[in-house]
């Protein structure tokens, strides 16, 4: 850290607060991040300082109103660094799967008076509006790969977060394989490593929630586990659906 | 006559967004309104064509701060529809996952959330207090409750189905997987913690001596 103490905010928009829970969930470390930077907008911990700018700025949730359209942007106006983090604000979110159907449907559905609803009919993430400087996947973040991103950015350094799959964790935990040795369906040499290979760890299949790792390659997995429409599709679209092509 | 208007726009503290307005006329509460602007994200909607082994890693997803207590839900709701009961081991697991969520909860938002606030005007209070009961909000304290809560998640992932059946068993039967946190629990002294916890915040958490953590220590054998 420079000693200089720099401003750090957290914004929620379309999400669940896991995210932001994983910045509380630092502890030991929250409180020497606490003493390093000043934390001036975080409304799920307390701190609703609305400033001209903040030195960093990390996003949680994904855009599906018209007003967090506009917030995100104003957001970005105020922030020299923005970070988004967690599935919404990297990928739409599990909220993107209204983006294959109608969203109106899903209103009426839903919500006794759907008059008193507004909502935008996709659900997109943080770079479909704004320039991002960076995204960290996971659903929600892992602590550790936050703090080094926070770290990372207000020491004006490229953040060093591993773009491989969870495998690699999988093989440097020591795991036996579950689908070799098992045959339990894993979705690991596809996603994101930061978990920590958790589900593999304790022998459950990898369910994707941090998203494709760099170059994944979903159609030879699927041959693999011999998976056809419509379980692959589902598989496809969970967490991460508003980057999806389709 | 006066009027006086309490306007906490946005709300802190919560999951959620929000904003309140009160308005009070002569000591009187004339008016409250509760304004919710978080956005909607249709679960009950795209679960629809789910299949059931996939909805309660979605349903998790609707809260960050309680996602068990959803993830229960959603599995209560399914085996009600396929007329499932599940044996009495596997209710008592889910009941000590879902306390380790409590304790966890409770603890955030005590340590986390309000007590900086409630706290902030009487630090020479605090002070004195700490030095009469000297574990009392020790940092340490939060973390010793946070760890075991951690495992306790941990527990709720399946372990290998091969060794499912072994649960209806008696305690020696336990999958590897299953020991192992709550060996560590025991290594932890929960009890210990917990009774000062108990004490330190006068009673409001049921973590004590009748409370989750002693039917744990039980568990334990």
């Amino acid at each position: 850290m420079t000693g200089q103490h720099r401003s750090l905010a957290v914004f929620k928009l379309a999400s669940c607060d896991g995210c932001q829970l994983s910045l509380l969930d630092c502890e030991d470390e929250l409180l020497t991040l606490a003493g390093e930077i000043d934390i001036a907008y975080f409304l799920e911990a307390g701190p609703a300082r609305l400033e001209d700018t903040y030195d960093l700025a990390i996003v949680e949730g994904s855009i599906t109103t018209q007003a967090d359209a506009e917030r995100i942007r104003d957001i970005r106006a105020r922030s020299r660094h923005l970070v988004a983090i967690g599935a919404c604000a990297v990928g739409g979110g599990i909220q993107a799967l209204r983006n294959f159907a109608d969203v109106d449907e899903f209103v009426s559905l839903v919500y006794a008076t759907p008059e008193y609803i507004s909502t935008l009919d996709r659900s997109t993430p943080a770079s479909a509006h704004v320039h991002v400087d960076f995204e960290l996947q996971g659903c929600p973040p892992d602590k550790r790969q936050l703090l080094e991103v926070i770290s990372a950015f207000l020491n004006d350094r490229r953040p060093a977060i591993s773009a491989h799959s969870v495998c690699v964790e999988c093989k440097r935990a020591g795991n036996v394989c579950v689908m070799v040795a098992h045959g339990t369906p894993c979705l690991g040499p596809v996603t994101h490593a930061g978990c920590g290979a958790l589900c593999p760890g304790y022998h459950r299949g990898c369910y994707g929630c941090f998203g494709p790792a760099e170059a994944p390659n979903p159609e030879s997995l699927a041959r693999h586990l011999d998976l056809a429409e419509p379980d692959l599709g589902r598989l496809r679209r969970t967490f991460y659906a508003g980057t999806s092509g389709d | 006559m006066t009027e006086r208007i309490f306007v906490a726009d946005p709300l802190t503290r919560v999951e959620g967004e929000g904003a309140v307005h009160v308005r009070v006329r002569d000591g009187r509460v004339e008016d409250v309104r509760l304004r919710i602007f978080e956005p909607p994200r249709f679960f009950e909607a795209f679960l629809r064509g789910r299949k059931y082994t996939e909805v309660p890693d979605i349903t998790a997803r609707i809260c960050g701060i309680c996602p068990v207590a959803y993830q229960f839900s959603s599995i209560a709701a399914m085996e009600d529809a396929c007329g499932v009961e599940v044996p009495a081991p596997v209710r008592a697991l889910r009941r000590l996952l879902y306390c380790g969520e409590w304790i966890e909860s409770h603890a955030l938002h005590v340590f986390m959330l309000h007590a900086p606030d409630f706290l902030q005007d009487r630090r020479g209070r605090v002070v004195r207090g700490l030095a009469e009961q000297a574990v009392l909000f020790d940092q340490r304290l939060v973390a010793g409750m946070r760890i075991p809560c951690r495992l306790m998640m941990r527990c709720g992932v399946p372990w290998p189905r091969r060794q499912r059946h072994r649960l209806a068993g008696n305690g020696s039967d336990v999958s590897p997987g299953l020991q192992r946190p709550v060996v560590r629990l025991s290594a932890c002294r929960i009890g210990q913690r917990g009774e000062r916890f108990r004490h330190g915040c006068g009673g409001h958490l049921a973590v004590g001596r009748e409370g989750p953590v002693a039917r744990l220590n039980q568990l334990q054998g």
